[in-house]
Parts: structure tokens; sequence; C-alpha cells
């Protein structure tokens, strides 16, 4: 018993037996979502269900030319689903990118000065990320509503900043507290400004950590639902309340709501596909002593 | 080639204060080495000269001219750090060239200067190379290089020698000193090692506490430690200290346990008599003052560890309740247990109030 | 106590790379072996084998009779002190001594008996209410033991346990533990890269690099005798002087600019080895011998650098492209860049074989 064990082969084998066992159950919920888009909707409900296109079922393209194209008056024209899915995009995308960008400068502050009751700030920051966003979301509204802000790119996008920072700004200090000012020191001594110095060597380092950052609070942007379903409802809509309304009434469409979700999900993939190398560095910076 | 003048300057973090109204001045082209123990203010007051920590009080010229409210940048002084700081992203080539970046010096005139450095420093085959492909020594010369490319006034460095492995360290110190000498320009070194300061410096300034203990020639302060501090700092093994107090009629000084006494030598008696604490007295004697006497003389004691280092052996003799260590050849060999005589040369021992710290002798 | 042997072990991590290379090793009852060698040299495998924190490829380890190879680490009756100074803070002395007998279920007047006895014999009764911080560093050491002892284990395990001391502590607790060990015959095997404290400690110390042991033996065998490059290079302080020669039919040593007579005995000695001609002439710092009155036998050198210490003084001296370092009392006095003369204590001087890196005499 032992010595079969002890087989390389054997072992490898049962490596590899025990990876795929561990990748079915996680990756099937995504596969069934994406075989599901590519079926005719009596198909999605058959039991026992059919899996391997081609054998057992007919992909059909159907379901996503039915949720990008909608006729009106007689010509076929963009779905609604595509405005809001530049408007995920948009609003998602650039709150990303202010989001770590100023919670980068600020985390670099924290890191680096003497900042009178910096623990006590740092706290605060964080303790903002303590309460359910619901229980805003009466204010947020009424503030938004007086201040113009509601059915608006900008208010959102504020928002979705807002909620990013103090993510970026822990994450990011503790990746510069990992740093060695000695960095910075040096090409100060080298006879750089402190923000030439910033520019040219800290920020270099810290792109693996802002990336992976980033990937985390656009996630979050690209999810939120409440929000944007309550202060944008019409015309800067994104895709999460959109969703909603493809399920249907009467019959649910799970063809149609695979094939939105599909495309919901693509952005996400590809961007966190492009960044991937990045964000492993990023994700274990800390863990590791140098 | 520059001098440095520190005057009176203080420095607190919070309620610590790591510099107390210190005071140095280092000559053009010298070394001077900043020797203290970890927490003793050695780094900060190296970051004040270079403006990377602003002061809280005091001045600090550079060739005469104050500099206190000038930024790094414009003091053109060149800093080695413990951890060497090397720019990971960047080749060797790339962080020796950066400094002359900042000046924007014409490529040409770049590579110029970068060989030149790597030449001296034998880092040539290296400047394709990034850091993380760096062994220790190299990257430590490579960080010299960085320092070196742009001429400036003054080096400082920080433990530059720490991170190396023994063998390395003794080879980088007399390297170190050689590059001093063959730039022929002023350095300013810290280090927590004092074997690395008595042998590279010109001169040794002790810092303990924020406070300047002594400054002196490295022989001097091995020789005439001012205090306790600097006498148990600088030696190895440590100076042996034995509580004792004075018989002021017999002018002997007579050990806590009464076991012993030795008479105080003539050159010293009228100083100590002056002393006011007689009675908590600390004689201080390194290993290498400490001989084997005859049977019948001297102080008996008996071998508590016998450490034998190759070239010499320590003996850690028990006597009375102190613990006294004596530097021998190696010829010279006896047991743990075994019981032997010691004699102390008085012409070179220390005397130290056990109150005030300070040597009287 | 118990003796420990380790046979034919080898330990091949995953990727191929041999950290031990068939070690034969035997401690007997009661002694102190030092296992010294650079980082990456395979002593910490081995003791991390020896605990059973790691599995031995091949080979066996013994305790005292019985083969432990596969037992964990728990059932193996050791002591593997990591670092001295990890005692817990928040616990009295007494507690910390008696945790590890809590862990066991020992019952509790069984605890007490054993705790009071451990801590008789390091004699550390007077603190048990104490907490560990307000114990001189010494009794610390002597609570950290006391913990270990309190199981009474077969063996002792230490892996670098003085490094984060500062050095004068260091030398401190060094003495001490050497005096303890002796005092209570424990078995110890202790890991250190630090070739002064493998010195002054071991009764026996193995050297060892790239996963092969090289020597054992007495520290003074192994500073006097050593049977390799390798072990003649890492022990000593300064490193021992190498200069790569050739040797002659005339019995004469020809390095780069430099050349040297042996005597005649010496050169037969070296025949009867029939060793190739290509060799490594090897002298400590202090067989170098420095005067200002040329003879025969004497060096024409340069000095190079001068490094006081002290208690000695280390010149660097060049002959043609070939440097050695020498070690002279304070006394002697040499400017820099003169010439002196130089030579060489001849019964003390080494020959290696340059390609198989053995001692020929």
């Amino acid at each position: 018993m032992n010595s079969i064990l002890k087989n390389p082969l054997v072992q490898r084998t049962m490596f590899w037996l025990a990876t795929t066992l561990v990748l079915v159950f996680f990756m099937f919920p995504l596969y069934w979502l994406v075989i599901s888009s590519f079926k005719v909707r009596g198909d999605v409900t058959l039991t026992p269900p059919t899996l391997f296109p081609f054998v057992q079922f007919q992909p059909t393209l159907d379901n996503y030319i039915d949720i990008l194209t909608t006729t009106r008056g007689g010509t076929t024209v963009a779905s609604p689903f595509i405005g809001a899915l530049v408007n995920s995009i948009l609003i998602s995308g650039t709150a990303t990118l202010v989001a770590v960008l100023l919670g980068t400068l600020a985390a670099y502050a924290f890191s680096r000065f003497r900042i009178p009751s910096e623990g006590n700030l740092m706290f605060f920051i964080l303790s903002t990320r303590m309460l359910p966003p619901i229980v805003v979301i009466i204010p947020i509204f009424l503030m938004f509503s007086n201040l113009g802000l509601r059915n608006s790119f900008v208010g959102l996008t504020l928002l979705y900043v807002t909620a990013g920072l103090p993510f970026v700004v822990w994450m990011m200090k503790g990746f510069f507290d990992e740093i060695p000012r000695e960095y910075e020191d040096a090409a100060m001594m080298d006879g750089y400004s402190r923000i030439e110095a910033v520019w040219k060597i800290v920020i270099p380092e810290a792109i693996p950590a802002m990336l992976s950052t980033a990937v985390f609070v656009l996630i979050t942007a690209w999810n939120e639902f409440i929000f944007a379903l309550r202060l944008n409802p019409d015309k800067f809509s994104t895709v999460p309340p959109y969703l909603v309304t493809v399920i249907g009434y009467g019959r649910p469409e799970w063809a149609r709501m695979a094939a939105t979700s599909v495309i919901f999900l693509l952005p996400i993939v590809i961007f966190t596909v492009l960044v991937r190398n990045h964000l492993l560095r990023g994700v274990t910076f800390g863990a590791v002593r140098r | 080639m520059s001098s440095i003048s520190v005057r009176k300057v203080t420095k607190q973090f919070g309620s610590n204060v790591a510099l107390n109204e210190v005071s140095l001045d280092i000559d053009d082209r010298e070394f001077v080495v900043l020797l203290g123990p970890t927490g003793a203010g050695k780094t900060t007051l190296l970051r004040c000269v270079a403006g990377l920590e602003r002061l809280d009080n005091g001045d600090i010229f550079i060739e005469q001219q104050n500099v206190k409210s000038q930024a790094p940048a414009e003091r053109d002084l060149a800093f080695v750090f413990q951890n060497y700081a090397l720019y990971p992203r960047k080749t060797v080539y790339q962080n020796i060239a950066f400094p002359l970046e900042a000046r924007a010096a014409t490529k040409p005139e770049i590579e110029a200067e970068v060989k030149k450095v790597a030449e001296v420093l034998h880092i040539g085959h290296l400047l394709d190379r990034r850091p993380a492909q760096l062994s220790g020594g190299e990257q430590q010369r490579v960080a010299l290089g960085r320092a070196m490319v742009r001429r400036p006034h003054a080096f400082l460095m920080d433990e530059p020698l720490t991170n190396l492995d023994f063998k390395l360290r003794t080879q980088m110190r007399s390297e170190l000193k050689r590059i001093q000498r063959e730039l022929n320009e002023t350095f300013f070194y810290v280090t927590n090692d004092q074997v690395e300061a008595m042998s590279m410096a010109d001169r040794i300034a002790v810092l303990n506490r924020g406070v300047i203990q002594q400054v002196g020639l490295p022989q001097d302060v091995y020789e005439h430690p001012v205090n306790l501090f600097v006498a148990s700092f600088i030696g190895s093994p440590r100076m042996n200290l034995i509580q004792c107090s004075l018989d002021t009629n017999s002018m002997d000084l007579v050990d806590s346990s009464g076991a012993w006494r030795v008479p105080v030598p003539a050159q010293y008696r009228e100083k100590l008599s002056a002393a006011v604490n007689t009675d908590s007295l600390l004689l201080g004697v390194r290993a290498e003052d400490v001989l084997i006497s005859a049977e019948n003389s001297g102080i008996s004691g008996d071998v508590y560890v016998v450490e034998p280092l190759g070239d010499r052996i320590i003996y850690d003799i028990r006597v009375g309740t102190s613990m006294v260590k004596v530097k021998t050849p190696p010829t010279y060999r006896v047991q743990t247990g075994s019981q032997l005589n010691i004699v102390f040369n008085m012409d070179r021992v220390h005397i130290f109030d056990a109150r005030t710290q300070q040597a009287l002798i | 106590m118990a003796q420990v042997t380790i046979r034919n072990m080898v330990k091949r991590f995953a990727n191929g790379a041999i950290a031990v290379d068939n070690l034969n090793l035997s401690i007997p009852d009661g002694e102190f072996l030092v296992l010294l060698g650079p980082s990456g040299c395979g002593k910490t495998t081995t003791l991390r084998s020896v605990a059973g924190l790691e599995r031995q490829t091949t080979g066996d380890i013994l305790i005292g009779d019985r083969v432990v190879n596969d037992l964990p680490p728990g059932m193996r009756d050791i002591a593997f002190v990591f670092q001295f100074y990890a005692l817990y803070p928040h616990m009295s002395v007494y507690e910390n001594v008696a945790f590890p007998l809590r862990a066991a279920q020992v019952k509790k007047d069984e605890v007490d008996r054993r705790v009071k006895r451990v801590a008789q014999q390091l004699r550390i009764e007077h603190v048990l209410r104490r907490r560990p911080n307000r114990l001189s560093s010494g009794d610390q050491q002597r609570v950290a033991l006391g913990r270990a002892m309190v199981r009474q284990p077969q063996v002792f395990l230490m892996d670098e346990p003085l490094t984060n001391l500062d050095a004068g502590l260091r030398a401190d607790m060094r003495a001490e533990l050497k005096h303890l060990q002796a005092d209570l015959g424990i078995t110890m095997i202790y890991v250190t890269h630090d070739q002064t404290e493998a010195m002054s400690m071991g009764q026996r110390v193995a050297v060892m690099n790239l996963g092969v042991l090289q020597q054992v033996g007495a520290p003074l065998d192994v500073y006097e005798r050593p049977s390799t490059l390798f072990v003649a290079g890492f022990i000593g302080n300064p490193p021992m002087n190498f200069v790569d020669v050739r040797l002659d039919t005339g019995g004469m040593l020809y390095g780069s600019g430099f050349s040297l007579l042996l005597p005649i005995e010496l050169v037969e000695k070296v025949r009867k080895e029939q060793t190739q001609p290509e060799l490594v002439f090897g002298v400590r710092a202090e067989d170098v011998r420095l005067s200002n009155d040329s003879k025969l036998d004497t060096l024409q050198a340069f000095v190079a650098a001068v490094e006081p210490l002290g208690d000695e003084t280390i010149y660097t001296l060049q002959i043609g492209e070939v440097f050695f370092r020498a070690s002279t009392t304070p006394s002697v006095r040499f400017a820099l860049g003169t010439h002196i003369d130089l030579s060489f204590n001849m019964d003390r001087i080494h020959l290696f074989d340059a390609k198989t890196q053995k001692r020929v005499i």
C-alpha cells in the first residue's frame, strides 16, 4: 500500500485527478451559464439537462441577437442593453481609475509622512466600509437629488470612487510600507525632487499593486446594484438593474438572462486576464519577506 | 571634498529625543566614523546631514555654508544606504547613470562617466544586470558607484557593510579605505561595529542615546575612554569591569567581596584621592592587560570557561564574585576548573566612578 | 542524555538539489558539537533532520541506540532551542519553565518537583516568581535553557540562538552557555555560521560546505591543521592569506611577483605526498612577521593599509600582485605607503593542492 502511494506516476495521477475534481466543482456553474446562453428557451429547463453542445443540443445565437437588438417601427436597432453596458464600462472604469490614483497618492502620504493622529485617520477611512451601504441610501438619495446628481454620469461615478477609496488606501499603504523608503531617499540624494522620485522610482514599483487593487475596485463597482437602481434609473442606467428587467414576466427568460450575464461578465474577465501576471504578484505582496 | 560641521543639532521623534545638542566637526578629506549601538541616533544624524530629516534645532554647515534649509538634492552629498537602495527595475548601468540624468548630462557624457566609475570598482562586466542578479558584495559596489559618479561634496555611509558576510566585510573594510584615499574625499561613516570603526576611521565619534560621548583617534579612544560606555563598547572581548572601593589610607583598591586588593600606581594616586565616591568604583582592565602570574603571587581564581579562538585563547577566570576575561597566546593551555593566579598591568588599567560613569584616570 | 549518530545521511530537495551529501557524524554523550558553515551549507538541514522537522532522503539517524527515522519530533526526546530570548513575557519564570510540562499534562506536584529541580541546577530559584523582562540577560538564558531541560530531553539542538543579540551580550552568553553545558553534562548540537562562536564554544567543530562535511575536530586542531582550503579560509579572523603558487624542483614556490624558498624538510614532505606542482600557499595573519631589517629570508613589501583594532593592528602588505594581512601588537608601527621586510613563521605555513583543495602539509 505504502509503496504504491510512493510511485511517482501514481502520485502524479492522483494530483491531476484531485485538481480536475476541484476545477469541475468550481467551474460547473459558469459552464452551465455559458451553455444555457446558447440554448433555445425550451432546452434550458429540460430534465435531465443537456450538457454537451452539438451532441445533445444545437447551439444558437438567437438569445444574443435578441438581447442586443430590438425592433422599433419595423427596423432593427441596438437594444437598451448596449446603452447600459456602455454606461457600466464608463462609470465603473472612470471610478476605478480615479479611486486608484487618488487612493495611491493618499496611501503614499500615509506611509511616508508623519501625519497627526494617523492611526485615527486610517481607522476613520476604514470605518466608512463598516456599515452596509443600504443604510445610507436615503441620505445619499436626498443629497444627490438636491445637488442634481441623480440620473447623471458624475453622480454614480463619484459614489463608486468614494466606495472604492478606503480599500485602495489600505491596500496601497500596506504596499508602500513594504517598499523601502530608501528608494526615494536615494533618488532625492541623486538630485531629484520628491515628486520626481515617486514618479520615477516608486510608481513603477507600485504598478502591480495598483492593478490588483484596481481589479477589486472595478468588480465592486461593476456589480453594484441598489444605488444604480435608485439613483440612475433611466438615462445612465448600468447593467445590474437592467439584468432584472430581462427576467421577463410569467415565464422566466432563462436563456436570455444567461446571454446577458455572459456579456456582463466579459469585460471583467478580459481585464483580469490582461493584468493576471501582475495580479498574482500584487495579491501576495506582504506575504513574503524580501 | 568639503568640511562638514554639525552645531548643536537636536532632533525629536514625538517625545523621544534622538539627538541632543550634537556638535561634530569633520575636516575636509577626513574619514570620520560615527560609532554607537542600535538606537543611538547615528542614522538620524547622518540623515540630518543629508537633508532627509529636518532639524528641530541647531545648524549644519557644509564648506562653511549653512545648509539647514536646503533640500537633499541641493546639498550635493552622496548617501550609501544600509540596504543599498538600488533601483530594482533599472540595470546596473541605469542605476549609476540615474544621478547624472538628474542634472541633464548628455548621453555620451553619462556613458563616459559610468564606464569610468565601473572600472574603478571592477564592475564593468555587470553593467547590463539588474540588482537582484548581483551578490551582496557586487550590490555594495554598485551603490558606491552611484554615489561616486557625480563627484559629490562628501560621502555619507550608513552601515554599508552590515549585510555582507564576515569574510567579505573584512575585505571591503580595507577596500573602502583604499577608495577613500584614492578619491581623496570626505567620508562620514556610520556603524555599530567597533572593529569597523577602529580599523577605518581617521577619527571616531562615539554616540550613545543621542549624545556624543567622545571624539578622537581610534587608538586614543581605545586607550583612554572617557566613560564607562565608551570603555565597554570599544574592544573585544569587552573590558573587564570589577566593582571595588578605594582604601584611602593605604591607597589600595579593594575588591567588593574583600577577597583581594591591589595598590593604585603612584602616578594615579593624586587624581584618585580627589575622587568623591571612593566606595563605589569600577576597575577596568582589558583582557590583554590581565597576565597569568606565578603560583604564589597575584589574585587567585579558577577557570570558568575556556574560549579558544585560534590565534589566542580567552579564559574566563572567576576571582571572588567577579568574572575576569584574560587573553593569552594559543600556546598557554589550562583546563576548565583549574586554579591560577592573575595580575593586572596597572599602568594600563582604568578606574571609573560607578555613579557618574565617568573615567577618573 | 544520549549520543547521536548520523549515518550515511543524504538530503535531496524536491528540485533535485542536494542539501546534505552522505554525512557521517557521531556525537558522544555529553559533548558540545558545533556545526559550522556558510549559509546554504546544509548545517540547518542536518539539525532539522535530527529534530525530525525534516525527513532525510536516505540514511539513518540514531539517538542513543534507537533509530528515530520514522519518529515525529515530539517523540524523539529532544529539545530544539530557536532563540534565547523567546520567553513568554506574560508568564512568570516558574510558568515559563512549567509550560512544556503543562502541555504534556503532567500532574501538578510532579510539575512542581521538576521545575524546582531544574531551577536548582540552573541557579534560578530566586527568580522563579519574576517576569522574564525583569531578569538579566544571563538569567533569561538560563530560564530558556530550563524550559528546554524540564522535559528531560536526550539532546539539545540549537539553531543560531545568539544571532540577534548585540556583540557584547553575545560574548557573555557564549561563555555562560558553554559553562552551563559542561556543568550539566548535556549533549548539545549547535548550529552557527560564526566561526568565533564555533571556536570558542565547541568541544568539537564540524565544518560543512555545499552539503559536504569538510572536517571534524577540536577547535584548535581545526584552526592549526585545516584539512581543506575551504576550512582554512573559513576559520580564523582575519581570514588566512592565500597565494596560488607553483613548486619547482629546487624547492622554490613561485606566485605572481612573489617567490619563497621552502625549508628542505617541508620540500621532502611535499614530495612524499606526490602532488602535482600547482599549490596554494596559506599563512595566517599572526604568522606573518614584519620588521625593518632585511635578511636572506625576508621579502620586501609595501604597506597598503593599516587597520588599528586597539589590542592589535592589522597591516595589509603588497608583494608583486599578492596581498598579505599581518596582525601585530599595537606597539609595532609602520607608516602607510612605506616599504618593510616580511617573513613567515615557516613552522606554521600551510600548503594545499590547488586541484583537490586538500591539505598537503
